[in-house]
């Protein structure tokens, strides 16, 4: 089976499209906005976090550092939560035409992408505003990016397939990623818990890994723990990369399994 | 299977049907027990046939029989639950017209995406935007957004959209349907030729006149069974029969609980009971075309009534009287009635009227003249009545109609 043949890509590419098309529809500043929003919410952030509350004290380059955590965070929830309802806002495709129904949620995958890459330009932006020095580490941005990116697609495969059946997945997804933005370090700094334990358990999860290490490989090497120091080698440092590898597996097998009854379920 | 286009062999289709649909979590580990949840409904049952290649294939049967089931079986929109499905060649992969245009978007964006729904690139949509804003004749919409096109603009483009679909087996459900006359003109041009370029079409349709037109061969689908599958004429027979079936069915039902009848004249005289009575003497509403049968109407008066003239009327429809009988013009007298008296009329003779269902009304009248007349009791579509045998078209040229009047 081929998945990406001539007439896939075209689908995507217009689904994609028409996706950007729609999103900042009836608005003045129409794509302006893809840049507009996180440049607001970071001067927001720099106003909260780095003038009143100096959460980040003794951490290089606090500012950037705290944008580019609230950038890749704000990656995955988008993508997970537009993925959760994808398929069935689609739903007058899926009950009247044949198509690959993971083209779906693939598409809304990549305009949560396409975004990160845009808000990436600001991140680099204030980088240089920063005088953050560029680090060699840098080049291993992609790589932690892509993990995160199958942690989330394996994710939005899963959430959106068991929406058609329940809809209160998009509720407890909510829920979730409320309660995950606090458990992750993302406006505080790792060293802020003081619990070692609490410290290893919060690294985890992939997100705080996925962040830390950015933060890590990109902003400062000696303000973002990451997880190989959390653990001091050992093989539980590697359970966040086994969970990402689980979740991606299992969310596309399920919605696999699932996407034949779409068209009946919806 | 070198000839063939479509292979369906014992193709089954049940979807289960949530008795309360547990689209909360919360009910679902409530129905957590595994009690039966579910109503299975059987769409399709065990359904087999060959379409070859090169056919205008029809699929005809009443609302619900399954059809468009079997369509999105074919199209690979719904999974069979039993049996294997074969198509050799590519198929169009859509149902129906326009499927996937946002009104939020131009025309013109709309024909990228479509056509992209289609398998197109961007590229060759470009190379045939011309010819589909052309046959569409929409060239100064494009680029207004389509929730500002009136629904038949939506349907030609969508249409002419769909045509370019380069695959060897078009799936259609019922298109020609819409558009002006001059539009499903040229409906009817590309489906000839298609059928000319020797593409295999799945037609469904409830247009017979389609159906006998353009089809080599027909199935006809009936509560899930497939009950026909051969030459045109054959099919058309059998569900023009199935139509009739139910719709029998239905008037007999409605006979039995009468609906809310117009009932209006000034009460000088009142119908207190009617039938129909068929060639055997059988009180009933199945009446045979051209056979003997006889309308008996019981009628009292509560005033002074010179000339009653009772009528029978026969309608095609609530409005349009087809065929009537009367005593005024068959000059036929009842004679002057009093207050209290009770009369039963009958009319019998031959039933004129072909195969079909018509609605009676009832009525009498005071009547000095054609034009000059009261009414007195009048009960509008009272009853429906279903003629069968097909024996001829139209009405019988009949004055062998016979009335009586007995005194009670």
């Amino acid at each position: 089976m081929r998945y990406f043949t001539k007439q896939n890509r075209a689908l995507l590419a217009e689904l994609v499209r028409t996706d950007f098309k729609l999103r900042y529809q009836g608005s003045v500043l129409g794509y302006a906005w893809s840049l507009l929003r996180p440049l607001l919410l970071f001067a927001i952030l720099y106003v909260v976090f780095v003038k009143i509350f100096p959460l980040g004290k003794g951490v290089p380059h606090y500012p950037v550092y705290l944008l580019l955590g609230i950038v890749i965070w704000n990656f995955f929830m988008e993508m997970t939560t537009r993925s959760t309802t994808a398929i069935v806002e689609r739903g007058d495709l899926i009950r009247k035409i044949r198509i690959p129904r993971w083209l779906i949620v693939l598409s809304s995958s990549l305009s949560a992408l396409i975004n990160l890459l845009l808000n990436l330009l600001v991140v680099v932006v204030f980088l240089i505003f920063n005088h953050v020095d560029l680090l060699r580490t840098t080049l291993w941005l992609p790589l932690i990016l892509l993990e995160v990116y199958m942690f989330a697609l394996g994710l939005s495969h899963f959430l959106a397939a068991a929406y058609v059946k329940y809809r209160d997945v998009s509720y407890i997804w909510e829920v979730i990623m409320q309660a995950a933005f606090y458990l992750t370090p993302i406006l505080y700094p790792l060293s802020k818990v003081k619990d070692v334990a609490f410290q290893k358990l919060i690294m985890l999860n992939p997100m705080a890994q996925t962040i830390q290490d950015a933060r890590y490989a990109a902003v400062t090497h000696s303000g973002s723990k990451t997880i190989y120091q959390v653990f001091n080698g050992g093989w539980y440092e590697y359970i966040p990369f086994l969970i990402v590898l689980v979740v991606f597996v299992f969310g596309l097998v399920y919605f696999r399994k699932e996407s034949k009854y779409f068209a009946e379920n919806i | 299977m070198d000839d063939l286009a479509i292979k369906v062999e014992h193709i089954s289709k049940i979807f289960r049907l949530p008795h309360e649909k547990n689209t909360s979590i919360k009910s679902a580990l409530i129905n957590f027990t595994p009690r039966k949840r579910f109503e299975m409904q059987q769409a399709l049952k065990d359904v087999s046939f060959e379409v070859k290649k090169g056919e205008f294939f029809g699929i005809i049967g009443r609302n619900g029989s399954g059809k468009s089931t079997m369509l999105k079986l074919l199209a690979g929109i719904y999974s069979p639950t039993e049996g294997i499905l074969q198509i050799n060649g590519k198929l169009t992969p859509f149902i129906e017209l326009g499927v996937g245009f946002n009104p939020e978007l131009t025309g013109r964006e709309n024909v990228y995406l479509n056509g992209a729904l289609l398998g197109f690139n961007r590229r060759e949509m470009q190379a045939m935007y011309k010819d589909i804003v052309e046959f569409a004749e929409l060239e100064r919409f494009m680029d207004q957004k389509l929730k500002n096109y009136s629904s038949g603009m939506q349907v030609r483009l969508a249409f002419s959209i769909a045509i370019r679909a380069k695959s060897d087996i078009l799936l259609i459900d019922e298109v020609l349907a819409v558009g002006d006359v001059n539009f499903q003109r040229k409906c009817i041009g590309v489906f000839e030729d298609l059928k000319r370029a020797g593409r295999t079409i799945v037609f469904v349709s409830h247009s017979m006149g389609d159906v006998r037109e353009f089809c080599d061969r027909v199935a006809v689908i009936d509560g899930g069974d497939l009950l026909f599958c051969g030459s045109t004429e054959e099919g058309i027979d059998l569900y023009n029969k199935l139509n009739f079936e139910a719709e029998r069915q239905r008037t007999e039902s409605e006979n039995k609980s009468p609906r809310n009848v117009k009932r209006f004249g000034n009460g000088k005289a009142r119908i207190d009971s009617y039938h129909f009575l068929n060639e055997e003497g059988k009180k009933t509403t199945r009446l045979s075309a051209a056979k003997k049968f006889s309308v008996e109407i019981a009628i009292s008066f509560h005033g002074e009534v010179k000339n009653p003239a009772i009528g029978i009327m026969f309608k095609k429809n609530p409005q349009e009287i087809l065929y009537g009988i009367n005593n005024f013009y068959e000059k036929f007298k009842v004679g002057q009635m009093k207050k209290g008296d009770r009369i039963k009329f009958r009319a019998s003779g031959v039933m004129p009227l072909a195969s079909g269902i018509y609605y009676v009304s009832l009525s009498i009248t005071d009547a000095r003249s054609a034009a000059n007349y009261s009414e007195l009791d009048l009960l509008d579509n009272v009853l429906k009545i279903n003629v069968e045998g097909r024996d001829y078209w139209g009405t019988l040229a009949t004055d062998n109609i016979k009335l009586e009047v007995t005194k009670q």
